[in-house]
């Protein structure tokens, strides 16, 4: 009796807790295999295969039942073709891209496009969901991409675009897109993706710090000694402690290409950080660090970042992506601009462009469908629909010279410098992105760890840009 | 022993029910380690051999991969050696404070719901806003800690923005998370049975000799958990340095997982983080293995059955 | 008659001197929890500040306390821009069986590990602690192939099921506490004529209130806040959960930080709330503590 008793409810109880995860799957409604479309009306009989809980001797337990149905098909109007596009997601971006996707599918009667946000929000994460979709084999049929284009096109992942883009002539409208955007999209000569978006990085200041030290304002014709100079009046020193900086932390890879240099040739094959023009470029930064205190350290930036700190009105200007107007807006106490990026004393302004990719993903299986929801994401309705409030810079030529963007304001900015300064600086072939490279992120987590020598002054320019290229040659060449 | 059941099966029958038993209440985690569990180790096991860009199929190297992490990687050692400071000190600091909190909100005292809770609070905060948090704390010229150095005179370090002293603010940082371990203790703490506190109050005991002799050995079974589950999930550690200081200043913070991390998602190698991987896991296996044989020494099991 | 904790309160037998020396022991305790308490209640405090600002103050220096005015629509507005409301009620579903299963599941294996003989039973100990050791990261792909191969990618499946198949911590956690439980109880159920099961069911799970409670209050925190597998697992927004939600808030150009605490700290009360009350077992003395003689 000891031992019935044992069993039995034993039994049940350890079949319980697995059946618990089995009964879960059952609840799920069943995977129906794909209905067949047919033209006429037809009586089919249709075989599924239902999972279904049933209780035996007391014991849940899980069956599959073969199951014929019939099933009477009515001319149904063509199913649509679905593709999927996904960007990370946020309330914000969420309520971008709703007009754009109601246009899309009033468009075409034959496409239906679906918005799929990741739900990560800008950052890492967004980097994780790609690669476990990737690796799962589900990505969807369209995706932006971040800062991992260059690996991934060089992995195959997308689809090349060039055929389409000359056999869609019109709603492509290539020409129409900015060349500097043109070119940040192409990998080893092909066109990877097209440009959704993306502004030059621009020199935003504080009009009052300026105004207050009676110092000519940031324009087209200021160069780094003038930049040096103004900060120098602008930084503040009570007690030992800087109150306030002349200008944040300038991008180094601006820095390196208004000095005529580059950090890796041409062809991403070496780097090419240790020669004169790009050490003397980095000289500079560390100077106006360590030497001449208007700019602040790594300490300072730990505690709180050049953008927000420019926030809290302590800081003179910092080189920063127009993008970041939408952190600024919510200023109120001081008044501020845009000014093109400073020149080098040699007198070249070469800044970078940041853009976000629309690509088709190589296992889709609806390229065309694919391609005209990338097209129109990127077309002028698509961005005119998208960009709202105002952050971010369209790739197309047209649409800044069109008077919503123009005339663009928020409360605090001194003028329209906003809106004019970054597409004058795409029209004057000033801005450049990052060549795409598959081994983007490896090359600049080295470049970042060895700066960290930089940015304290512990080592001289010279010997961190000849450390960075020994480390980063090795990277390339394996 | 039941009588019926003796007479019905012998003692030896009884072993063999205990002997079936035994499995078939393990049942549930056998199965779901055969199912979901071995087969992504073992597949591990394989991309380990392999160079594996997650895209495309993985490509046999044999042990190149490990050759490299072993030989070749200076970022490695550094790695490990961040780890196993971090985890050394942390676990053992972890253990005191929280047996220390555990202890105090186990007295005798009113408000203790309210005060269990604050004290729990802190191991729910999300992420992002932890790491704001401790961003402003550590700040180097407006800080909370700084502040509070200066109110006795001595200048605090730049803390999370300088190399040397990166690694000790995410220590101070793990402390946070004592509301985690205070739970346990509690737990372990309400099993001590009351009566022997009753003998030593009669025999006069201190609070001291209540809390080495009595409190303490009592509780080893769960202070033995604290060490093994402390040692495994510390040498694990990584979003802090993830958030916070993305493994500097000068790979100060580089965390052993944080590389691996970078290895797998960012830099498309995935052999070579498996590879780091299994380095990884046999490090634990080893520091883990070394503690369970020492258990026997100072653990003490009050309904202790000892296996075949 | 005698108190259960550490502070003895043994009654008026004992000289007035003795009761003298132990008061301020009791107020010392008050003094230093309230000290930790205040530090620890700071960051909270922050985040409930910075959830009654607007965007363009939230990093003044120093900052600000007490917002004017204070912005209590943000709390709306959250549930206006995401459909968080939604992502609360999946992260519940989610929550709620994974609890339940960890309890069931996880007890049963300790049991196994803490009371019963049987051959391998220590190796099979080690081997789970093992599973803990190899990193996350690499097994999680394969995994996610497993589960895709299963149909249950965007579903709550993968969430929920590995928790009704145990648990590594869980069932570590569980085993040292009933290993605790001294043997005599066992016995005298035995010789009443307990069965195995009955013996798990009546004696052991009975005495284990307090780790069983702290077993459900940890998985519940880990399933409201678990971020990685609802990341990799769910794509559909309909199935988001709470972590998910808070994420969004990272926007492409800037951080929506008042709204970010004001979501957190809401998806912070059910949390709270639970082990509030979940605090009854946690009192000394609601465990028996074995047969007198």
């Amino acid at each position: 009796m000891d031992k019935k008793h044992f069993s039995r409810r034993d039994f049940v109880k350890a079949v319980g807790a697995v059946s618990g995860a089995v009964v879960l799957a059952a609840c799920q409604p069943e995977v129906v295999k794909e209905t067949v479309m047919v033209e006429k009306e037809v009586e089919k009989v249709v075989t599924q295969v239902v999972k279904e809980t049933v209780v035996i001797e007391g014991t849940p337990q899980v069956v599959e039942k073969v199951v014929e149905k019939v099933v009477t098909n009515t001319p149904a109007p063509k199913a649509a073709t679905q593709v999927s596009f996904m960007v990370p997601g946020s309330p914000n971006e969420d309520a971008d891209f709703a007009p754009v996707f109601e246009a899309f599918n009033e468009m075409y009667d034959d496409v239906e496009g679906i918005y799929a946000p990741a739900g990560t929000g800008y950052g890492s994460k967004y980097n994780d969901k790609v690669m476990t979709m990737l690796a799962g084999g589900i990505l969807p049929d369209c995706f932006k991409s971040l800062d991992f284009f260059g690996s991934l096109a060089d992995m195959g992942v997308y689809v090349p675009l060039d055929d389409y883009i000359a056999a869609e002539p019109e709603i492509t409208q290539f020409d129409d897109f900015f060349q500097a955007h043109v070119d940040a999209c192409l990998y080893k000569g092909e066109m990877m993706a097209l440009p959704n978006d993306g502004a030059p990085v621009g020199y935003w200041y504080n009009v009052d710090m300026f105004e207050a030290e009676g110092l000519e304002l940031p324009d087209w014709d200021t160069t780094w000694s003038e930049m040096l100079a103004s900060a120098q009046e602008m930084t503040k020193v009570e007690n030992g402690l800087t109150t306030s900086y002349g200008f944040g932390r300038p991008a180094w890879r601006i820095w390196v290409w208004s000095n005529g240099g580059l950090e890796m040739s041409e062809d991403g094959s070496k780097c090419t950080l240790d020669e004169p023009e790009a050490i003397e470029a980095m000289q500079w930064i560390q100077d106006s660090i360590v030497e001449h205190g208007v700019c602040p350290g790594p300490e300072a930036l730990a505690e709180i970042s050049q953008g927000e700190r420019f926030q809290t009105g302590k800081l003179g200007g910092f080189t920063g992506a127009r993008g970041g107007l939408g952190g600024l807006r919510g200023i109120e106490d001081f008044r501020f601009d845009a000014a093109p990026m400073p020149k080098s004393d040699k007198g070249i302004r070469m800044t970078q462009l940041l853009i976000g990719w629309t690509s088709i993903w190589k296992g889709s299986k609806e390229y065309d469908a694919a391609y005209k929801l990338a097209a129109f994401i990127c077309s002028q309705e698509g961005q005119r629909l998208r960009i709202s409030r105002g952050y971010a810079h369209p790739s197309r030529k047209s649409l800044v010279e069109e008077e919503w963007y123009k005339t663009y304001q928020c409360p605090k900015c001194n003028s329209f410098g906003v809106n004019s300064v970054f597409p004058e600086m795409l029209l004057r072939g000033e801005a450049r992105a990052l060549p795409a490279h598959k081994d983007r992120a490896q090359i600049d987590q080295v470049i970042n760890t060895e700066l960290d020598y930089l940015w304290d002054g512990s080592r001289p320019a010279e010997q961190v840009c000849q450390n960075i290229a020994t480390e980063v040659n090795k990277i390339v060449s394996r | 022993m039941s009588e019926e059941t003796i007479t019905a099966h012998g003692r030896s029958g009884y072993r063999r029910l205990e002997e079936i038993s035994g499995w078939l209440f393990a049942s549930p985690w056998i199965l779901g380690f055969i199912v979901f569990t071995a087969g992504p180790m073992i597949a591990s096991a394989y991309y380990a051999l392999t160079d594996y860009n997650i895209v495309q199929p993985p490509r046999w190297v044999g042990l190149d991969n490990f050759a490299l992490a072993v030989s070749g990687d200076p970022l490695v050692w550094q790695s490990l050696k961040v780890t196993t400071i971090y985890a050394f000190v942390s676990v053992p600091l972890q253990i005191v404070f929280g047996l220390a909190v555990a202890l105090l909100l186990n007295a005798d005292i009113k408000g203790l719901q309210y005060y269990r809770t604050i004290y729990f609070l802190p191991s729910i905060l999300s992420g992002v806003a932890v790491a704001m948090l401790w961003r402003w704390i550590f700040s180097a010229n407006y800080g909370l800690l700084n502040a509070l150095l200066a109110l006795v005179g001595i200048r605090g370090p730049a803390w999370l923005g300088d190399a040397e002293w990166a690694l000790p603010s995410l220590i101070i940082m793990s402390m946070w998370h004592v509301g985690g371990g205070m739970i346990v203790y509690l737990a372990g703490l309400q099993g001590v049975p009351t009566e022997l506190y009753e003998a030593a109050d009669v025999d006069g005991a201190k609070w001291r000799h209540k809390l080495f002799e009595i409190t303490i050995p009592m509780i080893t079974p769960v202070l033995f958990y604290q060490l093994v589950t402390g040692i495994i999930q510390s040498l694990q550690v990584f979003t802090q340095a993830l958030i916070m200081t993305s493994g500097g200043p000068k790979n100060a913070t580089l965390f052993f997982m944080l590389y691996l991390y970078r290895n797998a998602f960012q830099y498309f190698k995935m052999g070579y983080a498996s590879v780091l991987a299994w380095i990884l896991f046999v490090y634990i296996l080893v520091l883990t293995l070394f503690v369970l044989r020492s258990s026997n020494l100072w653990v003490f099991y009050t309904g202790e059955v000892r296996g075949k | 008659m005698a108190d259960t904790t550490s502070a003895p309160d043994v009654g008026a037998a004992l000289p007035a001197s003795y009761h003298r020396r132990l008061r301020p022991s009791k107020a010392l305790i008050h003094v230093v929890l309230v000290l930790g308490g205040c530090v620890l209640m700071v960051p909270l405090a922050w985040m409930l500040s910075t959830s009654l600002k607007d965007l363009g103050t939230v990093f003044l220096f120093p900052p600000v306390w007490f917002p004017s005015p204070a912005h209590w629509e943000n709390y709306r507005t959250v549930f206006e821009v995401l459909p968080f409301a939604r992502y609360i009620y999946n992260t519940a579903q989610i929550t709620l069986f994974s609890v339940i299963g960890k309890v069931v599941s996880c007890s049963l294996v300790a049991y196994s590990f803490a009371r019963l003989r049987w051959r391998g039973r220590d190796a099979v100990f080690v081997i789970m602690l093992a599973t803990l050791m190899l990193p996350y990261q690499v097994t999680m792909i394969p995994q996610f192939i497993l589960f895709r191969h299963l149909g249950w990618i965007d579903t709550f499946i993968p969430l929920i099921a590995p928790h009704w198949l145990g648990g590594p911590f869980a069932t570590f956690l569980l085993r040292q506490f009933f290993m605790s439980i001294p043997l005599d109880l066992d016995d005298a159920a035995r010789i009443d004529g307990a069965s195995i099961f009955g013996i798990y069911a009546r004696i052991i799970m009975p005495q284990a209130a307090p780790v069983l409670a702290a077993v459900a209050i940890f998985q519940f925190n880990g399933s409201w806040n678990a971020f990685l597998l609802p990341l990799i697992y769910l794509h559909s927004q309909d199935n988001f959960t709470i972590a998910l939600g808070l994420q969004s808030f990272q926007d492409q150009y800037y951080t929506e930080w008042h709204l970010l605490m004001a979501a957190s700290l809401t998806a912070m009360i059910p949390s709270m709330v639970i082990f509030f009350f979940a605090q009854k077992y946690f009192i000394q003395g609601i465990v028996f503590t074995g047969v007198k003689g």
